[in-house]
């Protein structure tokens, strides 16, 4: 099961319960920890969930104590320029 | 002398006990900050990290990056003794006598060439500062260049970088930045904007590229200032931007105009840890490196032995502005402790009045606006550099109900911690002066003498007392500065 953090300016940014697009951080160990990546994906919050686990932290890096899952959809490109 | 590359810089800091080479296994996540914070708070000696986990031997980091008195005394190639007086009249002085860059065809930054697919931020073991940053900080004390797209301008700025994956980093852009500026002249014309970053060059052109500058003026030149002798630069490999030659990594890129990325929280210059925004993102197209390559990371924390690059370096333009005025300034200082927000000035009487303080701060704002929200005005018989003699006279000399001036609608700087998210993207700040001086009208008979050794006793007894201290039975013990 992966891992993953977001931070959000408010907790209503993660739309619970919606299929939408998030910047979310790698929490695998190793030299691609912190690595982002651009999905759409579903969060849920509680103490069991689908999909993997995900930290939720505030503005300045707080973290959130209730217990988020994410379950992936797809993977989009996460820069995406036209240049 | 002056110090050819960070290598250099740092033998001559082991030298002296400033440096501690750590060849014990650490983590990148986390655990490096951790330790080079410990040592900050401890005024103890700045780390190498030798052994990075996960990374192969000879792939360095070296934090803090931003030095105490002595270090930067040593940087100058002055004695690590020396007054922070004695530090600023000397970079006063070489900063006088700007000194123009030479062109080299090569130099150890091109040790390694790394294009299209070999292209991996990851290679480096950019730390993890903190547990709530938004990644890991590549740039931290590195130097951007950037070319005015409307003139010959080259500059060099100090912007922190955040990697999003292995080809990108967020930059960040704050107001008053001549990046800042650059980047809204190149998204209209929605091209991306050419930069070179060089991390972990000498400790000359890291100071240079802190230092605020008027427009127009390129920061190479204060570099070669600063050193005493003309920087080394060499051409990129894709692009036709000029780099030190004997950095450590280079990053060639570019800013893109069409996409932002959250970049950050993290540990910024007040230390504590500021919110994300959305930022511009950086694309990495080549790298280039040195043979065991050193990163260099800057660790604020709360430590009595630090002082901030941009403010002591933007000090000496304010001081230099601050007499052209005509007010009545004798000396400027930014504690370290402050981490550049407080900003301490000592006035002569002759040409005080009553508005003066005031007077001062609308220059500092005009010319640093966005920093110093903090000043405090005293008389020239306070020294600057002494924080205790400071916060004496801020304590027993500062009438609360007439000499505190709250001056509200002051610029921010965007990276204060207590701002709200209206103030952010207003810049709406505030500052407040603390006039400690004695009332203009009063007498030199009205003035209470300071109970201090210097000022309360003739000097012939000073002297008496000094020459025979040790008779007394009294150890030597050196003098604050």
């Amino acid at each position: 099961m992966g891992e993953w953090s977001i931070h959000v300016d408010k907790l209503a940014d993660l739309n619970l319960g919606q299929e939408v697009e998030l910047i979310i951080k790698d929490l695998t160990p190793g030299d691609r920890k912190y690595e982002s990546h651009r999905v759409l994906g579903g969060v849920s919050k509680g103490e069991t969930g689908q999909g993997d686990r995900l930290l939720v932290r505030g503005r300045t890096g707080a973290p959130y104590p209730e217990a988020y899952w994410i379950r992936i959809l797809e993977e989009r490109r996460l820069v995406p320029t036209r240049f | 002398m002056s110090f050819a590359d960070i290598r250099q810089f740092i033998a001559a800091l082991a030298d002296t006990g400033e440096v501690v080479y750590v060849s014990e296994e650490v983590d990148f996540d986390l655990e490096l900050r951790a330790i080079a914070c410990r040592s900050r708070e401890m005024g103890g000696p700045i780390p190498l990290f030798e052994k990075i986990k996960g990374y192969p031997p000879g792939y360095r980091v070296f934090g803090p990056a931003e030095w105490g008195r002595s270090a930067l005394a040593i940087a100058l190639g002055l004695s690590p003794d020396v007054s922070w007086h004695d530090v600023n009249s000397e970079l006063e002085q070489r900063l006088a006598h700007p000194i123009k860059p030479v062109v080299v065809s090569t130099g150890p930054c091109k040790e390694n060439i790394l294009k299209g697919k070999e292209v991996d931020l990851f290679r480096f073991p950019a730390p993890q500062f903190a547990p709530g940053d938004g990644g890991r900080m590549i740039g931290t004390l590195a130097i951007q260049i950037m070319k005015d797209p409307d003139s010959d301008w080259v500059n060099w700025g100090t912007y922190r970088m955040m990697i999003h994956d292995k080809r990108h980093t967020g930059m960040l852009l704050v107001s008053n930045q001549t990046g800042k500026m650059w980047r809204e002249k190149f998204k209209p014309l929605q091209k991306p904007m050419p930069i070179a970053v060089a991390i972990g060059c000498d400790p000359c052109s890291h100071l240079a590229a802190a230092y605020a500058l008027p427009m127009g003026v390129s920061e190479a030149d204060y570099a070669g200032a600063l050193k005493q002798e003309p920087v080394e630069l060499v051409k990129c490999e894709t692009n036709q931007l000029l780099v030190p030659a004997n950095a450590e990594i280079i990053l060639e890129g570019e800013l893109l105009p069409d996409v932002e990325l959250p970049e950050g929280p993290f540990c910024e210059w007040t230390s504590h840890e500021t919110s994300f925004d959305l930022s511009p993102v950086f694309r990495v197209n080549a790298i280039t490196h040195r043979h065991d390559p050193i990163l260099t990371a800057m660790v604020v924390s709360i430590s009595p032995f630090e002082f901030s690059l941009p403010h002591l370096l933007g000090l000496i333009r304010l001081r230099n502005v601050l007499k052209g005025t005509g007010l009545p300034v004798v000396d400027i200082f930014s504690p370290p402790e402050s981490n550049g927000a407080c900003l301490v000035v000592a006035v002569k009487r002759q040409g005080l009045y009553p508005n003066t303080p005031n007077q001062i701060a609308n220059v500092v704002q005009s010319v640093q606006s966005g920093q110093s929200q903090m000043l405090i005005v005293v008389d020239e018989d306070v020294d600057i550099y002494n924080m205790t003699e400071v916060f004496h006279a801020l304590s027993t000399r500062c009438h609360f109900g007439r000499g505190i001036i709250i001056r509200n609608h002051d610029m921010a700087n965007e990276l204060l911690p207590y701002l709200t998210p209206h103030d952010k993207a207003n810049l709406l700040g505030a500052t407040v002066v603390f006039n400690c001086t004695w009332p203009v009208d009063w007498l030199p008979q009205d003035i209470p003498n300071k109970v201090a050794f210097r000022s309360l006793y003739p000097k012939k007894l000073q002297e008496k007392i000094l020459s025979k201290w040790e008779k007394y039975g009294f150890q030597a013990r050196k003098e604050r500065s």
